[in-house]
């Protein structure tokens, strides 16, 4: 069986968020939602000062603690360890939010609109499939992923930071990056077991 | 989802056109945009602001009709009440007007647009009319006025981040999504990171490049010329760590030079002589072969004690000591001969790699100075003093080093060479395409008779952003007439340049401002009359990145995008602006000699030229340099639904290097007569005492500008540098790019020092003024950091937005312009850059 | 001077929930706020007041309690809802989920309470068995109640403060507290029962709950950087005032310290005891606020 996955290469991310924005165009998400978010910290005295970027999203854990948070059950593992969420089944308790170790879950409570004017045609065609009051996540673009193609993020991001690819495969992409640069996932301790991973 | 239509075109988001993309669309509205994986050199990538172009066409407040203004007052942030009209109202506004001035003084008209595919039309209309152009760039966009890349590599450069090993980023953000070719370079930067090469970034703050790199080297802004110098007295004089050869045979380093400081000339051919070591005798440079030319000693020529230009040069630097160029710039000594000795080393002078079975020299070093040093009162100095350590160690335009864009392309525009040998502007013609002049051989001065005094400017490539200053007193400069009318399109002056309230002042004596916009900005509200703009995503833009400064360098293949429009504009009023041009042209009356122009600046050669008789559309027009230039038309990417024509590049367009002949200067002779021929103009005007001509030697060197000065009033710097997440103004206006700059406080914060902020008493995230020397002040948040220069205080690209008809980004983040006052002694007066070394201090509100 | 672009106006475009920083740093949960607080609160006040007022023989505490934490409880989940007409979802996934345990724990015991209470009031005359049964249930119902709020916030695996083996123990001990705490305010008003009892059990439930409220913090404290910036978060700068002052000093030390005084001397005012019952609710909500507000998730990753 396959495991989508994907690898982050730290080492190559400038933090310029088109993978951010990229993530919203496809998935049309209203003002304030991100599913992917570019995390930034700045460390080091003067003059050795260093920058990190670290780009963030739903980890498609494996063992994902918002599944069984979730009371309602808008959360379902596919057999490939793609994390899907169904907003519709969703009636707001949060405890997904509260569950999940890596902030990836958004709440869209109330749908804007980017301009003050008034909402334009393009975000009209976007926001149709957003339920106000309910929760929304990254679903590592299965429906492009299902088709052959990468996922948006991937695609855009102009440093070719990321790979993605099947991480039960020990040939593909994503596993001979992460056994060449000792891939590592965020809070491994957690016991979630991310499909997401990065290098440094 | 069958019923979203997939179109290709070219990003336009930014100025680069660097990235193919995919517009899917679904009832006449952009749903999203992708990248286009097959369009070189982007390949499916795309940048955020790209992205964000997405919600550009359907922004509610759309400029749809034309419109004049109703209230007289002009101001920032005023209202100008607006009137719709029609197309017939406002030619009627238009057309006499122009053709009166076209009688009178056509130079009264002057054109100003920063949209690159449409300098091949902007800049032929104003030589057809006889107005005056301004291209919206050189504002503070130090890059273009100091002409060094322009002389050695092209109008544009990239280094070879395919082979290079060490690369020194000084005063840029190449590779992180600014500057040239923005995607593809984040690319290759990318693997090269990976692959081991070594970034350094010299820049008093830590932006984005600075903080990723290997080691970030803040410096005192101003003293980067110092800096150079001193690299290059460690290379030449310390570590010998330079490539003699290439001195000896691709430079004028050999030519001697008379204790006059011109070239010793032979009499009977006047051609510079060097000293012939084999001979023991003066020759004429190409009368013996290179390896017998002595670089250094004091040669006796027909009476004249004489020394080879290098000799000079060596010793020269040598008063730019580790230790002292430590004291200035605050860079420790050490770390100052560390670097010398890494870069020197680094490029591996003397090797060579095969490439496609070429063998190339192989010089794995660059350095890439940008803007931040550049934008300086002496700015020539320092960008041909940075850019001769590439020229020290040999990597002009060779594999992992210095590479010119597009230099040569077809070997059409190659470089050239002169009767003294000496290389000349390597696109010499072909630059014009974007209203640039040459830079060598030096014009004659002369006095002025633009706007932009380029006749006082006879070594710089631009000098337009000059005008504003101009204005306030042409008289002074000798120019005996005023502006009466302004076209500006694609270009923001009043947020772009220095301070708006000064700009307005001189905009104000305008008679008639025409603009052309799709969205409103605050230099279109201070315009009389306002025509509605296709966006890029309506429009077509046939020839869509310019040879001379969006192609990738390398081995990639040439790649000539084509934009298309993938949705119609909201109102059928709005049209391609330079459709509009056209028919004014045709109401003005003076067509044919557009057309005649337009084939002799875009070089067209028979059988394209356009026939002037004819009545020819701007597609036609487009159509013409097409075929002549790339050979292929517009139907040809209309057949096939493409985005771009590929071409396969040859070894020596991709590295012309070695294959080009004619010396670089690393003594400016010319400058010499250069500076000489200036202070007869200067003299005539009577501007002696204003207009100092102390940077027309021809040895470079290093002087502090007056911002440098200690000052206990004013006691920092104010930098500015851009962000990814934006172009100039224009992104202001997006509020995609708007809402992810938000969350990071240093994008449209102010950012200081911790040491500064603690002495100051001032804590993160409060609100402080910036004042600027000249007495003018903006508001922002603190963003205390270790990462800037104690000296120094940062701010992003060009925040707060005042514009009365769009309320997004309206005064987000501080404007760093406002801060920036007009006078003729912060211009260099070589290259004509403004200074952007700016002095304030801050305080708590 | 020039003073016309000041930088002040922030686009209006927020609407969802974009974390305040994107900083690779502690970031706080701003899930769980008032209404929130409301409904753990009153729901833990009116479980402890209700099985005290099983054993006490309280009616009017049965009442309240029932009323607290079946009812008010309810009212304040539903308001936090987005979605109301789909909360019976809540009750769909026991076999997973915290929130649906609860839910249904709460269910259980808005049953068995009521039956309870019909039949302790002898509004209704049950069997002795019934009785006995509604009364059990009620009671391990109430209990439920009280201790899987505990589980649901320790199973914030990411929530230092929260993901604690200790924190069912103290949900249940702070309830009984609050329960006790509750009944220390009501008896004095309606002036009856025994007041010995009550301060001795006011004496043993503040004591253990400020012991185990102690432990959890000297264990976080000892477990990771995370966790012993949590405990920064409670003990210093502003929240410490309302830790050290007014959940540990007026919220436990000084009810045990008067609890303690009662029970040594026999003496029990009624004044005392109500005020007792004042500092004790007072505690407790400042500790559940507390907890909230300082649910901070760990940083990402280490720089
Ligand atoms: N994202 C994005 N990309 C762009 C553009 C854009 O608007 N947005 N514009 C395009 C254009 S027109 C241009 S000209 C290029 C410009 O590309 P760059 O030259 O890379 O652009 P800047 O960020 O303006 O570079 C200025 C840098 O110099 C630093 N600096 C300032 N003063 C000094 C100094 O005294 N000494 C030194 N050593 N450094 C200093 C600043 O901190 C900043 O990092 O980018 C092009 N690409
Ligand atoms: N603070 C600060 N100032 C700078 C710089 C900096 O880094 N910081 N950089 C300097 C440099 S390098 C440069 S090159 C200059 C550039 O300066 P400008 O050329 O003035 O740049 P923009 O502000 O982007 O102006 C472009 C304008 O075109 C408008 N526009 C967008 N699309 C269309 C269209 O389809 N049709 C028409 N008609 N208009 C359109 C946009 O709204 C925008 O207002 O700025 C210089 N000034
Ligand atoms: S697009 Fe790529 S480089 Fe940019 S922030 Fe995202 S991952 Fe990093
Ligand atoms: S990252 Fe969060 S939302 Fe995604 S699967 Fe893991 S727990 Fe669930
Ligand atoms: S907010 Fe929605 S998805 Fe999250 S736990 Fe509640 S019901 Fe489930
Ligand atoms: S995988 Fe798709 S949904 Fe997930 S962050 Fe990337 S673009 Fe967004
Ligand atoms: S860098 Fe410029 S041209 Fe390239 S994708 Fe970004 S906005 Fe478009
Ligand atoms: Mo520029």
């Amino acid at each position: 069986m396959k495991r989508w996955g994907m690898v982050i290469d730290l080492k190559r991310c400038i933090g310029c968020n088109s993978c951010t924005l990229a993530c919203k165009v496809e998935n049309g998400t209203p003002p304030g939602i991100f599913y992917r978010r570019v995390l930034e910290k700045t460390t080091g005295k003067y003059p050795s000062v260093r920058r990190t970027y670290l780009p963030v999203q739903c980890m498609h854990c494996e063992n994902p603690p918002c599944v069984n948070a979730c009371p309602s059950g808008v959360f379902k593992k596919r057999e490939d360890g793609i994390v899907l969420v169904d907003s519709s089944k969703c009636y707001g308790a949060r405890a997904c939010r509260i569950a999940c170790p890596y902030n990836a879950i958004s709440f869209l409570e109330k749908i804007g609109t980017y301009y003050p004017d008034g909402i334009t045609k393009t975000e009209s065609m976007w926001y149709e499939n957003h339920l106000e009051g309910t929760a929304e996540k990254c679903n590592f673009c299965a429906e492009r992923v299902d088709q052959g193609l990468l996922p948006a993020c991937v695609e855009a991001c102009p440093a070719e930071v990321m790979k993605f690819g099947d991480l039960n495969d020990p040939r593909s992409d994503v596993s001979q990056l992460i056994k060449a640069r000792d891939g590592f996932q965020l809070q491994p301790e957690l016991g979630t077991n991310p499909s997401v991973y990065y290098v440094k | 989802m069958t019923d979203v239509k997939k179109i290709r075109t070219v990003c336009n988001m930014c100025q680069t056109a660097c990235s193919g993309i995919i517009a899917h669309v679904k009832d006449g509205a952009v749903l999203k945009l992708s990248g286009d994986p097959e369009c070189p050199p982007s390949y499916g990538k795309i940048c955020v602001k790209g992205l964000a172009g997405t919600l550009s066409p359907s922004n509610p407040n759309r400029i749809l009709k034309p419109m004049r203004r109703t209230n007289p007052e002009k101001g920032l942030g005023v209202d100008p009440k607006w009137k719709e009209i029609t197309w017939e109202e406002a030619f009627d506004e238009i057309v006499p007007r122009m053709k009166r001035i076209r009688q009178e003084n056509s130079l009264k008209l002057m054109l100003s647009s920063f949209d690159y595919p449409q300098y091949y039309h902007m800049i032929p209309w104003c030589i057809a009319f006889g107005a005056q152009y301004y291209v919206g760039a050189a504002t503070l966009c130090g890059i273009y006025h100091n002409s060094s890349y322009h002389y050695y590599l092209s109008f544009f450069r990239d280094p070879d981040f395919e082979h290079t090993n060490y690369l020194v980023l000084w005063g840029t953000q190449s590779g992180h999504l600014v500057d040239a070719l923005p995607v593809s370079s984040a690319k290759k930067l990318a693997d090269a990171r990976v692959r081991g090469a070594k970034i350094i970034v010299i820049d008093p703050v830590a932006t984005p490049a600075a903080s990723l790199a290997d080691e970030w080297v803040p410096i005192r802004p101003g003293t980067d010329g110092l800096l150079a110098l001193c690299f290059a007295n460690l290379l030449l004089n310390e570590y010998g760590l330079y490539d003699h050869p290439f001195m000896q045979s691709r430079t004028n380093g050999p030519y001697l030079v008379r204790p006059d400081e011109s070239y010793m000339r032979d009499s009977a051919t006047n051609k510079p002589m060097v000293w012939d070591e084999t001979n023991r005798t003066a020759a004429p440079f190409d009368g013996i072969p290179w390896e017998h030319m002595a670089m250094e000693g004091t040669f006796e020529v027909e009476g004249v004690l004489c020394q080879p230009s290098f000799q000079l040069l060596k010793n020269h630097l040598k008063q730019y000591t580790p230790e002292e160029t430590a004291a200035v710039t605050t860079i420790p000594a050490d770390d100052i001969r560390r670097i010398a000795r890494e870069f020197g080393e680094a490029a591996r002078i003397g090797s060579t790699i095969t490439i496609q079975g070429e063998n190339l020299p192989y010089r794995p070093a660059a350095v890439l100075t940008g803007r931040g040093p550049n934008a300086n009162r002496h700015g020539m100095h320092t960008a041909f003093a940075t850019d001769m350590l590439n020229v020290l160690v040999g990597n002009l335009n060779v594999p992992g080093g210095i590479l010119g864009i597009g230099a040569n392309y077809k070997h059409r525009w190659g470089p050239g060479v002169d009767e003294d040998g000496i290389a000349t502007s390597p696109n010499s013609t072909y630059w014009h395409f974007f209203g640039a002049l040459d830079s060598y051989p030096a014009r004659p001065a002369a006095k002025p008779f633009m706007h932009n005094l380029n006749g006082l400017f006879p070594v710089a490539a631009f000098t337009d952003n000059l005008f504003p200053l101009t204005m306030t007193d042409p008289e002074r400069f000798g120019i005996d007439y005023n502006l009466e009318f302004l076209i500006i399109s694609h270009v923001n002056p009043l947020t772009t340049y220095i301070n708006p309230t000064e700009m307005i002042e001189q905009f104000k004596k305008i008679d008639f401002i025409l603009g052309f916009g799709s969205n409103w900005t605050e230099s279109l509200e201070i315009c009389d009359l306002v025509l509605p703009d296709a966006t890029w995503l309506e429009r077509y833009d046939p020839i869509a990145n310019p040879p001379f400064k969006f192609v990738q360098t390398g081995m990639g293949d040439w790649h000539w995008a084509f934009r298309r429009p993938v949705v119609d504009p909201p109102s059928p009023d709005i049209k391609h602006w330079m459709e509009i041009l056209l028919e004014i042209t045709e109401r003005v009356g003076f067509t044919k000699e557009y057309y005649e122009a337009f084939n002799e600046h875009n070089l067209i050669r028979d059988p394209h030229r356009l026939d002037p008789e004819k009545k020819n559309t701007f597609m036609d027009m487009c159509d013409a340099v097409m075929k002549d230039r790339y050979g292929v038309d517009i139907d040809w990417y209309e057949k096939n639904q493409t985005n771009v024509y590929i071409q396969k590049k040859s070894v020596d367009e991709a590295y012309p290097g070695p294959f080009v002949k004619g010396r670089y200067q690393i003594y400016m002779e010319y400058w010499k007569h250069a500076g000489e021929d200036v202070r007869q103009v200067v003299k005539e005007l009577g501007l002696e005492d204003v207009w100092d001509l102390d940077d027309y030697q021809p040895l470079l060197n290093w002087q502090p500008s007056a911002s440098l000065k200690e000052r206990a009033d004013y006691d920092l710097f104010a930098v500015n540098y851009k962000s990814c997440m934006h172009t100039f103004s224009h992104t202001m206006f997006n509020p995609l790019t708007l809402e992810i700059g938000h969350v990071y406080p240093w994008i449209y914060g102010v950012v200081v020092h911790t040491d500064t902020a603690r002495a100051k008493g001032i804590r993160n995230g409060e609100e402080i003024w910036v004042e600027s020397e000249f007495g003018y002040r903006v508001k922002g948040k603190a963003v205390v950091t270790e990462g800037i220069h104690p000296e120094c205080i940062g701010t992003t690209g060009t925040g707060g937005r005042l514009t009365f008809g769009e309320a997004v980004g309206r005064r987000v983040g501080p404007h760093w312009n406002t801060l920036v006052g007009q006078a003729l002694d912060r211009i260099d007066k070589m290259s004509s850059s403004i200074d952007a070394c700016l002095r304030v201090k801050i305080y708590k509100v | 001077m020039n003073q016309y672009l000041t930088g002040e106006e922030k686009l209006s475009i927020y609407t969802g929930n974009v974390p305040d920083s994107f900083e690779i740093t502690f970031i706080k949960q701003n899930d769980w706020a008032s209404r929130e607080l409301t409904a753990f609160y009153l729901g833990g006040v009116g479980a402890g007041l209700y099985v005290i007022s099983q054993f006490l023989g309280f009616s009017a505490g049965l009442l309240l309690g029932f009323f607290l934490a079946a009812i008010c409880k309810n009212i304040a989940h539903m308001k936090s809802a987005s979605h109301p007409k789909r909360a019976f979802r809540a009750l769909l996934r026991p076999q997973a989920s915290w929130i649906s345990r609860g839910a249904l724990f709460v269910l259980l015991f808005t049953v068995f309470g009521a039956l309870d209470i019909t039949q302790k009031l002898g509004w209704i005359h049950w069997s002795g068995f019934q009785a006995a049964l509604f009364a059990t249930l009620a009671f391990v119902s109430a209990v439920l109640v009280m201790v899987y709020l505990g589980f649901l916030m320790a199973g914030a695996r990411a929530i230092p403060l929260w993901h604690s083996p200790l924190t069912p123990a103290i949900f249940l001990s702070y309830s009984i507290t609050l329960g006790a705490g509750a009944t220390a305010l009501l008896y004095p008003l309606l002036g009856n029962g025994p007041m010995g009892p009550l301060a001795l059990l006011l004496l043993l439930t503040t004591a253990i709950t400020l012991f185990l409220v102690v432990i959890q913090l000297i264990v976080l404290n000892a477990s990771g950087k995370a966790a012993m910036h949590t405990v920064r978060l409670l003990t210093r700068k502003t929240r410490m005032g309302f830790f050290m002052g007014g959940v540990l000093m007026v919220g436990l030390l000084l009810p045990i310290l008067m609890a303690g005084c009662m029970v040594l001397s026999g003496k029990t005012p009624g004044i005392a005891i109500f005020a007792v019952g004042i500092f004790v609710l007072a505690g407790g909500f400042f500790y559940e606020k507390l907890l909230l507000q300082a649910g901070v998730f760990s940083p990402l990753l280490e720089t």
